[in-house]
This record gives structure tokens, C-alpha cells and sequence, in this order.
């Protein structure tokens, strides 16, 4: 019976959600105020723990926000986090946003539901070709010149020496 | 008489820039080992052409221009004026090769809000720049808050003679002792024991949110940067929001206040008399002032709940003072809030910190003589006519304010005023809102960094370029860039 329920309060969450992108709500934050918001997005970063529960950012159309949860297992099917070189995965996060959050003191949308719409992958970033041939043309004309320079040097301290 | 320069002062003052240059090219190794260690190849490429491409300038300015004379005063102020803008360009060719910029002008506006401290970014995607990319963005808050001048100096040993030019050129009008070099190797040591204190509190509580020890080390590196040296980057694009976390927050207040402090209050108070911190005429300006901002801010934005106010008023207020720029605020948020209260960041944004630190704005000394002598001038006004009536502040010592202090307070007062309002006003023709425009504009020239959403890679490129020139003047306080300028247009004059 109690399962029924959570199930039924679920799913009406979902029903009622928002379901706009993360400028929308930032945007009009009062509109949104303590209402069910639904957002897709990458994961980024880490899983981070706080006194009360743990928290997720989430990159939304070049916007970040903090989902707060006090169930980790939530995140149990997450298995990428972008950073350089990862796309985290791209989740559908439904939730509560709170434009002043009481309880944390900042603009965030406490998690009910998280599902990974997309997973993640590791992008390794290969060196541009035009960048090896960059840093070989720079490093000979570096070296010349410093071959240059303590020639210089050489003849500067060869003459001083002459003349004392 | 004004001295005009010659060949032989241009020769010089390009030396000496080159020797400054390989002393930029020195600290770009870090990035360069950060990058080989993490084992990011693009970045290390990226960081390799600029190593090259800065020691070739550095180089071959030694090679062309030969040390003619020896160092003086109007070196000293070219140097340090051409030098800021160099460095910021060589600093954006690393940024520029991530391809996390628009253009070369927002990479330079980036590497120019470094190192003047400021904190306004345009990078974009920020979550996914590399390690070494990172690194280097907050490497220049550390290099320009302590000075680029002012750390070559450190090693440097050609240009002692223009030792305290260059001092007083990057905006530091107090020596903390009698020697310039000796006061800035005490500038480094005073920031080193604050770095390895910062970074073990950073990353203590970083590791105890759940974050890796590698990273929470890195993190807590670039946080100490960003805080000490008021500039006010972060890592991630949320700035401060990203952590979640009220101790980390909490530890960022106290070293944007450290880095706010006057350096000679530092020396003050490890190496003479603790008390100093409650007599001292900056100290409480800044107290007052804080007090005074916090409550106009806080009756802005009543309601909100105590955490939030704490967090979303106080730190803010904090930040805009210190000149730091951090923000746990979400985006958009800041110019939504009440009229009242972004006035009162406004504000604070515009006082800054204590000179010889390593903030922006007119700074508290300048704003205190200045309300100090019209209450003067009003009591003066009730005393006898023939009465001579002088007032003292306590900066390390009672000292008298004299015409000349006050006349000087009120230049730089001016000359601030002036360019927040230049700013604002292009802003305004750019059809900005007036309140935001202004936000904007102090938040540049004042190296601040916090933003009303106006500074973006896609605003008008001349308002780009006018922030560029606002956050470098306002970072070498206007005297060695007109003195500068003024050199140049004595040689039209010949």
C-alpha cells in the first residue's frame, strides 16, 4: 500500500512537472518557485556529499544548476561525469525547484527522479596537426635566437675582456 | 621641464621588457608540467608554442634593444604599462589554442581579467577546459595580484634602480620596508605561508565533500588564487555554486579578506603589534562600510530566509568589496535583485580594498580621507575664521592629513569616478539597461568581476575592448599609463 503511494505521488510529480529548459527557469525564477521542473542535461563534475545528503550539477544549455538529494542510489546508474575529456551523461532530472532554498540558502531543485537518457564517453582530444608544426617552427626560432643571443653575449664579454 | 625620451630610453625600456617577458615565459612551465603530468596532449602543445613564441619576444627584444641606460623612473612606468598589455597577450595564446574562446579578443579579455584580477570571464564551456587551461587561468591572478613587475623584480637585479617605479607604477603607493625588492620578497613570503595555508583548508573540506585528492588539490590551489589575489575565477562555470558547500564558502570570505588587507597591516600585525588591526583607519572604513552595505543590501532583499541571506547577501557583498568577484548566485540572479541592493554591491564594488593589497576600486584609505576631510571642511566652517584646524588618522602610526594626502585621495576618487561612468555610458549606448551598465563597468574597472550577465561572448566587440582598457587602467591606477602616454606625446612636442 505504502509502495501504491509513492508510486501514485511519482507519478503525479511527473505529470505536473515543467518540463523547460534551465534559461526558462533561471530566467523567471518566481513563475517556477517550488514547482515540479523537469530538466535534461549533462552530469558534470562529481557526486558531492554535504552534511545533509549529496549534490549533482547539472549543464544545461551552458548553464549549471545544483540538484540536492539525500539518496545516492539514485545515482547508481550513472557511470560518466564530464570533465576535459569525458561527456558526462545526459540525464532527465525531475524535481522541486526552489528559488531561495531555505534549508540551503541558494537557488537549486531538489531530485526526485533521475533517469540517464544518454550515457557519457571518454573524448580524447588529439593534438591538431597545425599545433605540431606551430610548436616545431617556434621552438627553431627559439632556439636561434638564443643561439644569437649568447653569441652576443660571448663577443659583448670577449671585448670587455680585450679592453681590461 | 618635461624629460622627453630618446632612442636610447626606447632601447631600454624594450630590455627590460624582455627581461620581464622570460621571466612570463618562466612560470608558464607550470602549466606546461601540469599538462605533461595529466597527460593532456592538445593543451601541452598549446602551452609549448607559447612557451617558444614568449621566450623568442622576450629574446629578441634582448637581441634588437641593448641596455643603453641605466633604469630610471620613466622606464619604470612604460614598462609597466606595456608590460601589462604584452603579458595579456601572450597570456591569451595558450587560451586561444583550447578552442574554448570565440576569438583571439575574447582569449585576450580573459588573459586580461587575469591578471588585472578582475574575474569577468568569456570562456566558454568552461566544465570541460582542461587541467593545464585551468591552471593557467588562475596562474595569472596569482602573477598579476602580486604584480608581474613586482615578481620579476623579486629576481631581477638589472632594474634595482627603477625598483620603486615599477613599485609604484603597478598601483602599491606604500613601501612596507625600506628597500622595494626587500618589500616585494616580503609581498612573496606573505603570500606562499597564506598559499600552503589555503591550500590545505581547500582541499581538506574539497576532499570531505567527496572529491578526489588529486583534484581537491588542484581545486583548492586555484580557489586560493582566486580568493587571496582577488580575482575571483573558478573552475567551473557556476564559480562557487558548483561546491555546494557553506564551510568552503566560509574559508573563502576569510582569504578574500586576507587579500583585501593591506600588505604593510600584514607586516604590521606578524612582525610588530596585533593590535594595529582596530586602530587602523583602513581597517575601519572597512568595517563601517561593510556594516553600512550589508544593511542596505540585506533590507533590498529581506525575506529570503537566514541562510540565503548569508549566502546569497553577505558573501556577495564581501566579494564585490574585496574586489574578489566570486559568486555562489545562479545565473541571472544578481541583476534581478532588488535596485537597493545591487546599489549597494555597486558601492562596495567601487571602494575596493586597502592599498598595497591586491584589489581594485578607489580603495578604503582614498574613500576615508575623502569623507574624513569634508567633515573636516564642515568643522572647520564652525570654528573661528583665523582658526587652524588639522585632523589625524591612524595608518601604522598617527599621521596628519595633510592638502597634499587629501588632494591626492580626491584625484584618484575622480579619475575612478570618471571611468565608472565612461563605462557605463558606452555600455548604455550599446542599449544596455543604465543600473546594469554601470554594475558592469565598475565591476570591470574596478577588477571585481562579478556580473549582471552583460559581459558574454557575444557582446559588442568595442564594449570588449573598452572593458580591456578599463580593467588595465583600473589595475595600474591610471599614473603610469598617463605618464606613459604623456612621454609619448612630449615626443610629437619635439
Amino acid at each position: 500500500m505504502k509502495i501504491k503511494i509513492i508510486v501514485l505521488i511519482l507519478c503525479c510529480t511527473s505529470l505536473g512537472a515543467h518540463a523547460a529548459d534551465l534559461k526558462a527557469i533561471l530566467s523567471f525564477p518566481d513563475k517556477f518557485n517550488e514547482q515540479a521542473v523537469e530538466i535534461e542535461g549533462e552530469l558534470i563534475g562529481e557526486l558531492l556529499k554535504s552534511t545533509d545528503g549529496f549534490w549533482a550539477n547539472i549543464l544545461s544549455d551552458g548553464l549549471g544548476i545544483g540538484f540536492f538529494t539525500e539518496n545516492k542510489t539514485i545515482f547508481d546508474k550513472v557511470s560518466y561525469w564530464g570533465a576535459y575529456q569525458i561527456q558526462g551523461d545526459t540525464v532527465l532530472a525531475s524535481g522541486t525547484f526552489y528559488k531561495d532554498c531555505l534549508v540551503h540558502g541558494e537557488t537549486d531543485i531538489h531530485l526526485q527522479r533521475l533517469e540517464v537518457i544518454k550515457p557519457g564517453n571518454v573524448e580524447v582530444v588529439s593534438v591538431l596537426p597545425f599545433k605540431r608544426k606551430l610548436a616545431k617552427i617556434f621552438g627553431i626560432i627559439c632556439l636561434t635566437l638564443l643561439a644569437i643571443y649568447l653569441i652576443k653575449l660571448l663577443v659583448i664579454r670577449f671585448k670587455h675582456g680585450k679592453r681590461t | 621641464m618635461i624629460i622627453s625620451p630618446d632612442r636610447k630610453d626606447f632601447s631600454t625600456i624594450f630590455n627590460i621588457l624582455g627581461r620581464l617577458t622570460l621571466g612570463l615565459a618562466a612560470f608558464m612551465i607550470i602549466p606546461l608540467a601540469v599538462a605533461f603530468f595529466k597527460r593532456e596532449a592538445s593543451p601541452f602543445y598549446d602551452f609549448l608554442i607559447t612557451f617558444f613564441a614568449t621566450v623568442s619576444v622576450g629574446l629578441l627584444l634582448l637581441i634588437l634593444f641593448p641596455l643603453r641606460k641605466e633604469a630610471s623612473w620613466m622606464h619604470a612606468f612604460f614598462t609597466v604599462s606595456g608590460g601589462w598589455i604584452v603579458f595579456s597577450l601572450l597570456g591569451a595564446i595558450p587560451l586561444y589554442l583550447s578552442s574554448h574562446f570565440l576569438s583571439f579578443v575574447d582569449a585576450w579579455f580573459e588573459s586580461m581579467s587575469g591578471f588585472a584580477t578582475t574575474g569577468l570571464v568569456l570562456v566558454q564551456d568552461l566544465d570541460h577546459l582542461s587541467f593545464s587551461h585551468n591552471m593557467w587561468r588562475h596562474l595569472t591572478m596569482f602573477i598579476g595580484g602580486q604584480g608581474i613587475i613586482l615578481a620579476s623584480l623579486s629576481v631581477l637585479t638589472k632594474a634595482r634602480g627603477a625598483a620603486v617605479g615599477f613599485y609604484i607604477g603597478e598601483a602599491r603607493s606604500e613601501k612596507i620596508l625600506p628597500n622595494v625588492v626587500d618589500t616585494a620578497r616580503f609581498i612573496w613570503k606573505v603570500s606562499f605561508v597564506y598559499l600552503i595555508l589555503g591550500t590545505i583548508m581547500f582541499s581538506t573540506i574539497l576532499y570531505f565533500s567527496g572529491m578526489n585528492l588529486d583534484k581537491s588539490i588542484f581545486h583548492a590551489v586555484w580557489l586560493f588564487f582566486a580568493s587571496f589575489d582577488t580575482g575571483g575565477f573558478a573552475p567551473n562555470a557556476q564559480n562557487m555554486a558548483y561546491y555546494h558547500s557553506f564551510p568552503l564558502e566560509a574559508a573563502a570570505i576569510v582569504f578574500m579578506i586576507l587579500g583585501a588587507f593591506n600588505f604593510n597591516l600584514h607586516f604590521w600585525i606578524w612582525m610588530k603589534s596585533k593590535k594595529e588591526i582596530y586602530k587602523n583607519f583602513e581597517m575601519k572604513t572597512f568595517f563601517l562600510t561593510t556594516f553600512s552595505l550589508t544593511a542596505i543590501l540585506y533590507f533590498g532583499i529581506k525575506g529570503i530566509g537566514n541562510v540565503a541571506m548569508f549566502k546569497k547577501g553577505f558573501f556577495q557583498l564581501i566579494s564585490a568589496h574585496t574586489g574578489c568577484g566570486f559568486t555562489n548566485l545562479a545565473w541571472g540572479e544578481l541583476d534581478k535583485f532588488p535596485p537597493l541592493s545591487l546599489l549597494a554591491i555597486i558601492f562596495a564594488m567601487m571602494i575596493g580594498g586597502g592599498v598595497c593589497s591586491t584589489t581594485g576600486g578607489i580603495k578604503l584609505m582614498r574613500v576615508g580621507i575623502v569623507f574624513k576631510a569634508i567633515f573636516m571642511e564642515v568643522k572647520r566652517w564652525m570654528m573661528p575664521f583665523k582658526s587652524v584646524y588639522k585632523d589625524k588618522i591612524h595608518h601604522l602610526q598617527d599621521m596628519v592629513l595633510s592638502d597634499k594626502r587629501i588632494k591626492d585621495a580626491f584625484l584618484f576618487f575622480v579619475l575612478f569616478l570618471i571611468t565608472y561612468v565612461g563605462g557605463g555610458v558606452v555600455g548604455m549606448f550599446f542599449g544596455y539597461d543604465p543600473m546594469l551598465s554601470l554594475f558592469e563597468s565598475v565591476s570591470a574597472t574596478a577588477n571585481v568581476g562579478l556580473t549582471v550577465g552583460i559581459t558574454a561572448p557575444t557582446m559588442p566587440l568595442l564594449l570588449k575592448l573598452v572593458y580591456i582598457l578599463q580593467m588595465w587602467l583600473g589595475r595600474l591606477e591610471f599614473l603610469s599609463i598617463f605618464v606613459a602616454i604623456g612621454f609619448i606625446m612630449s615626443l610629437f612636442k619635439k
